[in-house]
Parts: C-alpha cells; sequence; structure tokens
C-alpha cells in the first residue's frame, strides 16, 4: 500500500500550520474585537469631551480594529482554503489502485495533522512501527473532539488510557522504521471503503475509528471488556458528525436554508383569515421554525405517502393509523417543518399545519347546534384561507358518537360537507382498534380519506432518535447522558414496559430519568444506575440487582422451595430444572419465563410450591394471579376470563397490572376445553388479545396449571412402589385416554410435574415447619414456645388423612395450638418473658415464667 | 503555489465566488420574504379572500352590494400590495446597494489595512 505523508500537499497544509502561526489566529481575532470595542467605548467620550489624549486613542482604535480585520481574514484564509487542498483524482479511483495512489493525500487536514503527531509519538517512543494503539494514545492527548465525545459518552476514557499505558509499558523499544503495521494498513484501506460509502471525498477521524473497532484485535478487546457492539460506535460517530454538521450549517446564515427560518411577511396576505380557528387550534409551523439539531428518525415513508396525498388534487385527506406512542405526531412534526421550509411539493409550500383542539372547544361550548355551528365557520375558513393543512387527533372520538355523553359529539355530518374539496386538506389521526370499531361503520368519511399506517419503529431507530433528544435535553439541564444509560433504556423499556411502543416509552422514561437527576443537586451525569432506580419504582420489581439475583434463585432454586417444600424432591427437581432451561441464554424469547403442570392428589404441595416460587422469583407472595378454573367450565365464561367491552377480564386485567406475576390455574381440568385452547397461544406465543382488543403479554408470568385428576393412579401405584418416573408415564396415559386432557396442551407445558401422597414422615417434618412459624411469631412477642416430639405426633395422628394430605394439619394446628396460645395472651396468663410447652395430651399449657 | 498566490487566489477569486453566492441568497430572501412575485401574481386578489357571494335568486340590490364589497375588497387588496411590493423593491435596491459597496470595500481591504496601520501609527505618534 502506497501511504507516505511528507509527500502530501495535505501534509505542506500541516506544515504551514506551524510556520506562520496559524493556530494563534483564533484567539488573536478574538482578543482585537474586544480591544476594538474598549477603545470604541473610550474614545466617544474623548471626542465629546475634547480630551487631549483622543488623537492617540483613534490611533490605538484603528490600529486595533486593521489587527481585528487581518486576523479575521488570515484565519479564514487558513480555515477554508490551507485546510482544504485540492484533490487530483477522486478517492474511487485511489481505491481502484491502491500502490499506484497515495492515499496518506486523501486525509483531511485534522486527520493529516493527526497523523503527522502519531509518526513522531511513534518516533519518540522508539516503536519499531506506527501501531493502532499509538493512533488510540495520539487521538487521546490531543483532545480530539471526536474521541472525547466518543469516550466520555461511552464513559471508558480512563479505563482505554489505562490499558495503553500497561500496552505501552509491555512493547519492545526498537528502531523506529516508519512503517505502518499491517493491520494499520488494513484500517486505512477499510476507511477508504467507509469514506466512499459516506460519499466524503477524504477519509476523516471518524472513519478511521469505526475501522478499528470493526478490525483491530486491541480495539475489539475494548469493545469485548466494556460490553460494547460495534453498532454504538457506529451510531455515536454518526451522532457526532450529524450534529457537527448541524451546528456548523446553522451558524452560516447567509445560506438561503437558514435565511429561509424568517419565514415571510406577506404570504398570509394571500390567505384568508382563521379568527376561529385560531382560537382552538396549535399551530404546529410556529413550534418547529427554530429547530436545529432536533430531528425526526424513522417514519421516513409515511411521511412521504402523507405529502404525496396532500398534494393531490382529489382524495387529499390523510387518516394516520397507528399505536399511540409510536411516533404519530412527530410525521406531523415534520410535514409541518417540510411546509415551512418550502421544501416540498408547490402546492404545499408554506401552507400552516394546524391541529384543532376540539377538546378545548367541546369544553367551552357546551350546545350541540352552537358547536356546528362553530365548526361549520372553522372549516369554511380553513377552505377560504388556502393555506391551512387541518390535524384532528383521536380521529374516532368525534365520529359517529351515538352515546349521549358528555363532551362526545358527532363531527362526521359537518365534517363531511367539505371533505370533498380540493383546499380542504385534512390530517386525522387514530388507532387499529377505533379504525376497525369506529371509523369503518362510516365509509362514506372513511372514503374520502387515504390510510398511512404507522407501526413502531425498531430498536436502532429508538437509539438514534434518544441520542438525539438526550442531545436536547442536556443542554436543558445541563446535565450529561452516558451511552450505556441510553442502551439501559432501550433494554429495560423493551424488557418491563412491553405494552407500550418504542419510542414512546423510552423518550418518555429519558425524560423523567433527566428531571430525576437534575433534581440530585451534585450529580451531573445520568447513569444506568438510575434508569434502574425509576424502572424499580414504576415495576416494583427490584431492576438492575435483577439479572444477578435472578441468576442466584435459579442456581439455588430446590433449596430455596425446599425451605418451605417438604418431600416432593423430584418435582421441585423438575420445577427448578425446567426453569433454568427455560432462562439460560433465551432471554429474547416471548413466551412466558416457564409453563408447568402440576398433578397429584390434594393436600400434596402443589399450592405451597407455587406459593414459594412466587415468593423466591416475584419477592412477595402477593405476586400470586390465583384463578380457580373451575369457575370457567361453560364457554360463555370466556369474556369472565377475557373481559369484554366495559369489563375488565379476570385474568387479563388483572396480568396487565401485575405483569411480573405467577399465574396459578387452580383445577385446571375442570375448565371448558375450548377455555384450555385459549391457553395454547399464551404457553406458545406469550400473548392473548384481551376482550377490549388489547395486547395483553406473558412474558414475564410463570404459568402453573394444578389438577388432581388421575390422583387414584397415584395412590395405586406409590402402593406398589412404583417410581415416580414410571407414575407420571401412567399418570399421563390415563388423561390422554380419558381425554382430561388434549395431547397438544399437553405438549405445551415446559414440564408435567407428579407430586407423591405424603407419608406420615413427611407430614411430621411438615408439623415442624408449621410449628416453626409458631415459634417465630411468638418470640417477637417475648414468648419462647417449645416444640416438643410428643406434641408433633399428637398433631400428625389427630391430622392424618391420606385423601386429604396435610391439608387438615393446618385446621388441627389452629383448633389445638393457636387457639389455647391466644386466649392465654388476651388474659395475659402467658407474658412477654414466659416460656411455653403444649401438654400432647389435653393440649393444656405449660408455663414457665423465666 | 506559494502562500501569497495562494491567498490572492482565495482573497480575489474563491471568496468573490462565495459572496456573490450569499448575495444572491440575500436577494433571493428578499423577494420571498416580502413575496414580491406572489403579490404580483394575485395582485387584483381580494383582501384576505373576502368575499360576498351574489345571492343565487334575481336580486339586483343583492347583487349591487355583493358587487361593491368585492370591488373594494379588491380594491383594499391592490392598495395593501402595492406598499408591500414597494417596500419589497426598495428592500432589493438596498440590499444590492450595500451588497455592491460591500463588495469594493472587500476589494480594496488591503488597501484599507496599509492606510489602518499608516493612520492608526500616525495619530498614535501625534
Amino acid at each position: 500500500m502506497n501511504f507516505n505523508l511528507e509527500k502530501t500537499k495535505i501534509f505542506q497544509a500541516v506544515s504551514l500550520e506551524k510556520q506562520y502561526l496559524f493556530n494563534y489566529d483564533k484567539s488573536l481575532k478574538k482578543i482585537f474585537c474586544l480591544l476594538t470595542l474598549i477603545f470604541a467605548l473610550l474614545y466617544i467620550p474623548a471626542l465629546l469631551y475634547e480630551i487631549q489624549s483622543k488623537d492617540k486613542l483613534l490611533g490605538l482604535l484603528i490600529l486595533s480594529t486593521t489587527f481585528w480585520i487581518f486576523f479575521v481574514i488570515k484565519y479564514n484564509f487558513f480555515n477554508l482554503k490551507i485546510k482544504k487542498t485540492e484533490l487530483e483524482t477522486p478517492l474511487v479511483f485511489a481505491l481502484s489502485h491502491p500502490d499506484a495512489y497515495n492515499l496518506a493525500e486523501f486525509l483531511d487536514f485534522d486527520t493529516a495533522k493527526l497523523f503527522s503527531n502519531i509518526i513522531s509519538f511513534c518516533k519518540k517512543e522508539r516503536f519499531q512501527e506506527i501501531n493502532t494503539p499509538a493512533f488510540l494514545e495520539v487521538l487521546i492527548k490531543n483532545e480530539h473532539p471526536l474521541s472525547e465525545f466518543l469516550f466520555n459518552r461511552l464513559a471508558i476514557k480512563e479505563k482505554i488510557e489505562k490499558k495503553l499505558k500497561d500496552y505501552f509499558d509491555n512493547l519492545r523499544k526498537e528502531e523506529f522504521s516508519r512503517n505502518l503495521s499491517p493491520q494499520f494498513q488494513e484500517i486505512i484501506l477499510k476507511a477508504v471503503n467507509m469514506a466512499l460509502e459516506k460519499e466524503k471525498e477524504r477519509i476523516e477521524v471518524g472513519e478511521l475509528l469505526l475501522s478499528a473497532f470493526k478490525i483491530d484485535p486491541f480495539f475489539e478487546k475494548i469493545l469485548f471488556e466494556e460490553d460494547l457492539r460495534e453498532s454504538d460506535i457506529t451510531d455515536l460517530v454518526f451522532l457526532f458528525e450529524t450534529s457537527q454538521r448541524k451546528i456548523s450549517e446553522s451558524k452560516k446564515f447567509w445560506k438561503y436554508e437558514n435565511l429561509l427560518k424568517h419565514g415571510s411577511i406577506a404570504k398570509d396576505w394571500i390567505a384568508g383569515y382563521t379568527f376561529f380557528l385560531d382560537q382552538y387550534s396549535i399551530d404546529w409551523s410556529r413550534s418547529v421554525k427554530t429547530w436545529i439539531l432536533k430531528e425526526i428518525i424513522g417514519h421516513e415513508k409515511a411521511i412521504n405517502q402523507a405529502e404525496r396525498i396532500l398534494s393531490r388534487t382529489e382524495i387529499n385527506n390523510v387518516l394516520i393509523v397507528g399505536e399511540p406512542g409510536t411516533g404519530r405526531k412527530s410525521i406531523i412534526e415534520a410535514l409541518a417543518r417540510k411546509f415551512f421550509l418550502g421544501n416540498t411539493h408547490p402546492s404545499l409550500k408554506y401552507n400552516r399545519v394546524v391541529e384543532l383542539d376540539l377538546i378545548s372547544l367541546f369544553s367551552q361550548i357546551q350546545d350541540p347546534e352552537e358547536v356546528e355551528l362553530l365548526l361549520d365557520r372553522i372549516f369554511k375558513e380553513v377552505v377560504q384561507a388556502g393555506n391551512v393543512v387541518l390535524v384532528i387527533d383521536e380521529f374516532h372520538n368525534f365520529i359517529g358518537q351515538k352515546e349521549k355523553r358528555p363532551g362526545a359529539i358527532d363531527i362526521s355530518s359537518v365534517l363531511g360537507k367539505y371533505l370533498h374539496l380540493p383546499r380542504f386538506r385534512i390530517i386525522a389521526i387514530t388507532n387499529f382498534t377505533n379504525l376497525h370499531i369506529t371509523l369503518e361503520q362510516y365509509p362514506s368519511i372513511l372514503t374520502l380519506f387515504e390510510k398511512v399506517e404507522i407501526s413502531e419503529i425498531s430498536r436502532q431507530e429508538t437509539m438514534k432518535l434518544l441520542a438525539n433528544s438526550a442531545l436536547i435535553l442536556e443542554q436543558k439541564y445541563r446535565i450529561f447522558v452516558i451511552w450505556p444509560t441510553l442502551r439501559e433504556i432501550i433494554n429495560l423499556t423493551e424488557r418491563y414496559f412491553p405494552t407500550i411502543p418504542f419510542p414512546k416509552k423510552a423518550l418518555d422514561l429519558l425524560d423523567e430519568v433527566m428531571v430525576y437527576v437534575s433534581n440530585l443537586k451534585e450529580i451531573k451525569l445520568v447513569l444506568p444506575e438510575h434508569i434502574a432506580k425509576i424502572v424499580s419504582e414504576k415495576t416494583e420489581i427490584p431492576v438492575g440487582e435483577v439479572e444477578q439475583k435472578e441468576k442466584n434463585i435459579l442456581l439455588n432454586l430446590e433449596n430455596l422451595i425446599h425451605q418451605r417444600i417438604i418431600n416432593q424432591e423430584e418435582a421441585v427437581k423438575e420445577v427448578s430444572e425446567a426453569l433454568r432451561r427455560a432462562r439460560a441464554g433465551l432471554e429474547v424469547s416471548k413466551r412466558p419465563i416457564g409453563v408447568f403442570l402440576f398433578l397429584g392428589p390434594t393436600g400434596v404441595g402443589k399450592t405451597e410450591t407455587s406459593k414459594a416460587l412466587t415468593a423466591i422469583y416475584f419477592g412477595k407472595e402477593e405476586k400470586m394471579i390465583r384463578l380457580d378454573m373451575s369457575e370457567f367450565q361453560r364457554i360463555g365464561d370466556i369474556p369472565r376470563l377475557l373481559g369484554k367491552p366495559g369489563e375488565e377480564g379476570l385474568l387479563t386485567t388483572k396480568v396487565k397490572e401485575n405483569p411480573f406475576s405467577l399465574i396459578l390455574l387452580d383445577e385446571i381440568e375442570k375448565a371448558h376445553p375450548n377455555i384450555l385452547n385459549l391457553f395454547l397461544q399464551v404457553f406458545d406465543e406469550g400473548w392473548i388479545t384481551d376482550g377490549q382488543g388489547r395486547k395483553i403479554i406473558f412474558t414475564h408470568n410463570i404459568i402453573i396449571g394444578t389438577s388432581n385428576a388421575g390422583a387414584e393412579i397415584i395412590w395405586e401405584e406409590i402402593a406398589q412402589e412404583k417410581k415416580v418416573r414410571i407414575i407420571k408415564k401412567d399418570l399421563l396415559d390415563y388423561l390422554l385416554k380419558n381425554r382430561v386432557f388434549r395431547p397438544e396442551f399437553i405438549n405445551r407445558f415446559d414440564a408435567v410435574v407428579v407430586f407423591k401422597p405424603l407419608d406420615k414422615e413427611n407430614l411430621l417434618a411438615i408439623c415442624q415447619l408449621n410449628l416453626s412459624k409458631l415459634k417465630k411469631n411468638l418470640e417477637e412477642k417475648g414468648i419462647e414456645f417449645q416444640i416438643t416430639q410428643p406434641l408433633k405426633e399428637k398433631i400428625v395422628e389427630l391430622s392424618y388423612k391420606p385423601e386429604f394430605g396435610a391439608r387438615e394439619m393446618k385446621r388441627v394446628i389452629q383448633d389445638k395450638i393457636e387457639n389455647v396460645l391466644a386466649k392465654a395472651i388476651l388474659s395475659d396468663k402467658l407474658k412477654r418473658g414466659d416460656k411455653v410447652k403444649i401438654d400432647p395430651r389435653d393440649f393444656s399449657l405449660i408455663i414457665e415464667p423465666r | 503555489m506559494n502562500i501569497i498566490s495562494l491567498w490572492i487566489s482565495w482573497f480575489y477569486f474563491d471568496m468573490s465566488r462565495d459572496y456573490f453566492s450569499a448575495f444572491k441568497n440575500f436577494l433571493k430572501f428578499g423577494i420571498n420574504y416580502f413575496s414580491t412575485p406572489l403579490l404580483l401574481k394575485s395582485f387584483f386578489s381580494p383582501w384576505k379572500r373576502f368575499q360576498s357571494e351574489y345571492p343565487r335568486t334575481f336580486d339586483i340590490g343583492g347583487f349591487l352590494a355583493s358587487l361593491i364589497f368585492n370591488l373594494f375588497s379588491r380594491f383594499l387588496g391592490m392598495i395593501f400590495r402595492i406598499i408591500f411590493i414597494l417596500i419589497g423593491i426598495s428592500f432589493e435596491i438596498l440590499i444590492f446597494s450595500f451588497g455592491i459597496i460591500f463588495y469594493i470595500c472587500w476589494i480594496f481591504l488591503p488597501v484599507f489595512l496599509l492606510v489602518g496601520i499608516f493612520y492608526g501609527f500616525k495619530f498614535l505618534l501625534l
């Protein structure tokens, strides 16, 4: 590869900068400007009061002005001419013959200067060749604006400096050869390609840095260790370059695009007055006037489509259909900006985009006839004005309101008169549900609109939008947002707010965190922890620690469950293994966290295991949504489960309110088969549409169905001392043969878990567990309760009924122990500081005062 | 090319080209800001599109009332447009004259700087 910096014109420019001291011009022109101002201010009174030294002041004023102008010219000469040498060959030719052309000629001034510094650095440090870490070192040392922006945003500057120090400490000192390392050569070639892709004439630092992160192992290691992706660097470099370009372009006041921002004063004269419209509207054209950094990301296709429709002579009304939060209003803003600047179809140039505020209109005028009259006037004004594109948000709320409720007024009749007029242009906004439920009932209105469908923007687009918004919010709040924070916003909102679309959820969270951090007086940096804190507050889940906590829970699940569940080793093991399988590396899955079917006789711990799992996984037992499926035996029970317009669903509403919960479907076999079929999609896809048309997400739920169907098989086979594996097989055969469950239903579960009946030994252990809870409660009251073996045996003896499992025990403990203790405490027989035990023969108290 | 010839080519050629491009932008902006062509095109249009509808039945009184109102509206529109067209043209003349003066100053700027240094020191040493 031919790369010789010293033999290039751009290197001569770098040399000239040093030779003619061009780098001092910026400061000197500022100094002389200030001096000119000072001398001018001093000269005016001197002239008025005929002070003797006025001639000297005049001399100083003339000299400072002369030098000010001189340095302004010199500064501009250097920046506009010397820095931008002319290229004899286009970059594309050089790339096709990299050996014939000196690629160094294609560096821009800043990059050439940087290279010159790299060469000096490598020579001084006695490196054998010019290597890529040296490039990074010089970039950071020179505080190049891109590296400052990039590494500060990523919050990795200090770590990189340390890594570089370690690298250079271990590098052997040899004679400097002036050769580029093979990796550096590869990076330059890649940078040339990138510059061409971006249609640039020269290679800039951004391309070199991006190429280095794509190719060089030293840079790749940084990415890996800091958990960064190539796309992070690409996005940041793009953000830096575009924002720099926008700022520099906005400063060139003489450019026609910038002059256009002043608008025009006489264009409105051609248009008619909009007296009534102005009272009940928001003018979007005014708010988009002052944009510098803000830009619309995504939806380009929809914007162009809407523009095309509006510029037609017939059916020039747009119906924007999309879910709230997908950026429907950003399309309006983009159109308003285009129209304002005149970058559009001639018929739309300098048109005003005005949103009709129907809510405010309805709140001020209640009489429907008066409202219709006013709307008629407003629409007439729109036609007469000839330069208005009208916007109506939530359009469905104002069409065909049959129910007579306050604030609900049907504007379809008055609107219908104007929709077909070519000079009446309207953009209506609605969502898919209301398009189908409401608007499609009015085909005469709908045919006069052309639909533009808006979908949720992607993660990548949201990231760009967030970065753009962060730049604007940083100026407002005077706080700095690092890149990992923005990535955390995307990750957490995607995971914890699945029902709200991008970009709304991400932008709202960014706005909220900026307010939150700006209130913390001493903190000027928005970190991922702040995002986790706000998400935790919103979801009541300890986000941030959750990933590490979840790993610990999954690894110790058996032990944690066994703190509450006696026996059932196989069942607990199976649940734990299935959960680990489901969670290991499959976080992108939209399915629920785990779906289990618990089979076994009553009272053996199915519900208790579910409760334990809820407490362990979701923090508290209250996070369990319990449904008795025997209440859903008829097909007509579906609306109770999923809801219907005007009625909340027992399952869907609870899941919507508690997206992080365990759903226990008790006695699942008793539900109607068609109701069970509804769950097939939930188990498989992780969502269902409720009776009100909302998508309910089950991605963050554990779902457990319990059933005691076929319990007799378990009893029989336990008596025959068969293994659990065999019992499970026979039980499933029985359930399928008797059509209790269908095979496709059983197959959807991550695990079918069989719970064994409890024997006397198990019951003794359960008794100990229950009495321990009681002992703990009494300890809080300062009473020591002694649990004795005879007492436990007596309780088990009284409560042992195999068909009820451990359920009977709770009743016995309540009757025989808790009641007696309660009476004693209330009658002051049992006081703080006492020791107590219970005589198993007659359940009387034996109290030993301390 | 030495630095002096480079400077001369930049100062008198490159900058003149950029200057005239900016000059053209200002002239274009003036036309757009005062909407002169649009005002000329709609010279006889009613003021703010104010128009009275003519009666649909035979009503000579109503017809005359609308006619007079519409003529008045057009006349009013014309007056306002004339005023703004004149302001617009004056603005263009101003920009044009100022632009030419500024360009002449630019051409002689090196001389002015030398004169400035001469007189600056002269006054200082008086």
